[in-house]
């Protein structure tokens, strides 16, 4: 109840800041302050000596990649004596975004901050609360090192908006890890490369008694995810963003076999009952202890399971997910998560400039190939590579990356509607409790529908 | 102490403190919500305030989901009401005739109220684990009760009854502490003088003791429905509003609505009904309570 009041009132002064903001951004588009940040949580002192940035992540606290962004702003600060780089990183997702979109909403932008989505930044790209770092790419020593393709996930272009905005700092795959030693028990010799062998697979898993294919879909997330792999196995990744550009609908039946193909996992027996209220930390814990035989999950899962006391913690391995041997032109059109910096679009002079610097710091090689030997994290930039002695389901993944041709991060993020990634969600789960595959997709093309309307 | 009395400056000052606390934290607040839950608003500082008259309004009541979350807030509202009031008051009395142990029945009913609503939420997620691990179903289990084993939290028929149930069993020693504090405040001589009457058993509970501590059962009334209708952090925690929007109760829809979809203005008109609906339900049930006594 007093969450409530909290939201309540935090909500009262979003929407008063925002009447606040309303004036004060009036006067600043025709004043444009050199050395100043207008709107943004950066500032640079009186002196002009120091300038003062902010960083916002995801990596904070207990996450562990919080010690490796303090390392780099201790270095980033040792070599730029006048620059300070304040971290407001929050790992708690309810909280991050609270705090995100209370500072957007109250003029007070992080100087650079993440946020997961693509078509979900245009309205922040559309009112200048981005920074559009197509300039940036002409410094082909640092933009060079990229994936390729990687600054293009943020050309807005599609969506109405000219201009690159997010700069990726990891990329994750999405994979089976499995457990090889319940797969010995279990009698599996092969590794399976369609869906037909995973069927076979998951058959063999139930008869030696583990669970075959974990899941935690307490948090909705984690079914979003299986989805997302059926989907652009069996229909590809464009098919993700023509949904987002409506020229798709979800009811078309191509899509709604994706459901169908879903909630076949079920009734084949793939994963433990009642998984949609068991959360992901169990799910974790089961694969960890050998209890469930394979997980599907990010290249995040990696430095997990290095961290882990697991008993098989140097035997887990992955494969990809496997494809459908009737849509082999799908084979490549895989899962690929993105973790991903935005720039403030609200910075000027000296603060701007110190903000460009950091980014491409904490982007570059250096500082990706710190992250990647030392975190298990995986870069954006092809020109790093693991280390000889780095473990080998970490190297097998680099490796891995370097084949993917055709990636697609959550079909949602190419949605304008932020809402849809709940209605996905949600749907998925009612669709696992008893909602047939065209209900599912009517649902969400409803609120799809809903969503048009409303925004006229 | 009549100059103080006559001196403006002195009532002025006296007043303010609580004048300016009630204007800027209660009054402006609510005004706000209701300015802006006409207007529409991305959530961006540059982005200007867009006056759209009703249609938050209209795209809210024609929205399933929260029409579903304002059917589930209102049979929320009437188990809790039976649940905290009824069970809370009947388990006033059962104490109130007990002789020994008192303090230790008042401490048990009372502890879950001083428990974090994350602990609640943690200690019930395990007891209704989806598995055998899950306390109701190892104990179903136990019982050769297979077929009764649910995954609990996420069945649609299931999961909205649990949360009452939790609520209840949270605040129910809030509503008991009240009742002993009624009932302790009763006169001795009354219930004397009704027992000499032949007033015994239900029929004392009934026409003597009810009667007399009806205005804190009204009151607890009143709070049991604007804090069921403020609920956020038990379903927020524990469902999310799931399976499929099952629990989502207009509390949690307005979370969503403006924090994680940016849609301010629709969650300031969830605000408003919120606020209405506190102030419609409170008044109609005073009401009926007020005619009930006078029946009585």
């Amino acid at each position: 109840m007093n969450r409530l009041l909290i939201v309540g009132l935090a909500l009262v002064f979003i929407l008063a800041g925002c009447g606040k903001s309303n004036s004060g951004s009036n006067s600043e588009a025709g004043t444009s302050n050199s050395g100043t940040s207008s709107g943004s949580s950066a500032k640079q002192d009186a002196g002009g000596q120091k300038v003062q940035i902010s960083i916002m992540t995801r990596w904070g606290e207990s996450d562990p990649l919080a010690p490796f962004l303090n390392e780099v702003i201790e270095m980033f600060e040792a070599e730029h004596p006048n620059i300070e780089v304040i971290n407001e990183s929050i790992s708690e997702e309810a909280s991050y975004n609270n705090k995100l979109k209370t500072s957007i909403a109250t003029g007070q932008t992080p100087s650079i901050f993440y946020w997961p989505g693509v078509a979900g930044i245009v309205e922040w790209a559309e009112n200048g609360v981005l920074m559009d770092v197509t300039p940036l790419l002409e410094d082909k020593e640092w933009s060079d090192g990229f994936i390729s393709g990687a600054f293009e996930i943020w050309n807005m272009e599609k969506y109405g908006v000219p201009g690159h905005y997010g700069i990726p700092i990891g990329f994750n795959p999405e994979v089976m890890f499995y457990n090889p030693v319940v797969f010995e028990q279990a009698g599996i010799t092969k590794l399976p490369e369609t869906m037909d062998e995973l069927y076979e697979t998951i058959d063999k898993l139930k008869a030696s008694g583990v669970i075959p294919w974990g899941v935690g879909a307490k948090d909705t997330w984690r079914a979003g995810h299986i989805h997302n792999n059926i989907f652009y196995r069996l229909i590809g990744v464009e098919a993700a963003k023509e949904l987002g550009t409506r020229q798709k609908k979800w009811t078309d039946p191509d899509v709604v076999e994706t459901f169908a193909l879903f909630k076949d996992l079920k009734a084949r027996g793939a994963f433990q009952e009642g998984f949609e209220g068991v959360d992901h930390n169990t799910e974790r814990s089961d694969f960890l202890n050998g209890k469930s035989a394979m997980i599907l999950n990010g290249a995040w899962a990696i430095s997990e399971i290095i961290a882990s006391d697991s008993p098989y913690k140097d035997q887990f391995r992955f494969f990809p997910f496997p494809y459908f041997a009737d849509k082999p032109e799908y084979k490549s059109d895989s899962v690929l998560y993105n973790d991903v910096l935005f720039i403030s679009g609200t910075m000027e002079g000296a603060v701007k400039e110190a903000a460009i610097e950091f980014v491409k710091f904490l982007t570059g090689k250096e500082m990706q190939e710190l992250k990647l030997q030392k975190y298990g994290r995986l870069p954006s930039r092809h020109d790093v590579q693991a280390s000889e002695d780095a473990p080998q389901i970490l190297k097998d993944m680099v490796q891995y990356m370097g084949t993917i041709q055709n990636p697609g991060g959550d079909i949602h993020d190419y949605d304008p509607n932020p809402a849809i990634i709940d209605v996905i969600r949600n749907s998925i789960i009612g669709m696992m409790l008893g909602n047939t595959p065209e209900q599912t997709a009517e649902e969400i093309q409803k609120a799809i529908d809903q969503y048009e309307q409303r925004k006229g | 102490m009549v100059g103080f009395r006559n001196n403006k400056l002195f009532i002025v000052l006296f007043i303010a403190p609580a004048f300016l606390i009630v204007t800027f934290f209660e009054m402006v607040p609510v005004l706000s919500t209701i300015y802006f839950s006409f207007h529409d608003w991305p959530g961006i500082a540059s982005a200007p305030l867009k006056f759209v008259g009703w249609r938050n309004y209209g795209y809210i009541f024609q929205d399933e989901q929260f029409l579903r979350s304002l059917r589930n807030v209102l049979s929320y509202v009437f188990w809790s009401v039976i649940g905290q009031v009824g069970l809370g008051f009947t388990l006033a009395l059962m104490i109130y005739h007990v002789t020994r142990g008192t303090r230790f029945y008042k401490a048990s009913f009372f502890l879950p109220l001083v428990l974090p609503a994350t602990s609640v939420a943690l200690i019930w997620y395990f007891i209704l684990f989806p598995t055998d691990m899950g306390v109701v179903n190892h104990v179903l289990d136990w019982l050769g009760l297979d077929g009764w084993k649910r995954a609990w939290l996420v069945d649609k028929s299931m999961a909205m009854p649990w949360i009452i149930v939790i609520t209840t069993w949270t605040s129910i020693g809030y509503y008991t502490t009240i009742g002993l504090a009624a009932l302790s405040g009763l006169p001795d001589e009354v219930l004397e003088a009704a027992q000499i009457d032949g007033a015994v058993g239900l029929r004392r509970i009934w026409s003597v003791i009810i009667p007399m501590i009806w205005e804190s059962i009204k009151i607890s009334v009143v709070l049991v429905i604007t804090g069921v209708l403020k609920i956020f952090d038990i379903i927020f925690i524990l469902t999310d509003g799931g399976p499929n929007g099952a629990t989502h109760v207009p509390a949690t829809l307005l979370y969503k609505e403006a924090f994680e979809y940016n849609n301010y203005g629709g969650g300031s008109a969830i605000a408003t009904v919120i606020f209405l609906l506190s102030i419609t339900l409170s008044l109609f049930s005073l009401r009926v309570m007020r005619s009930d006594k006078m029946e009585a």
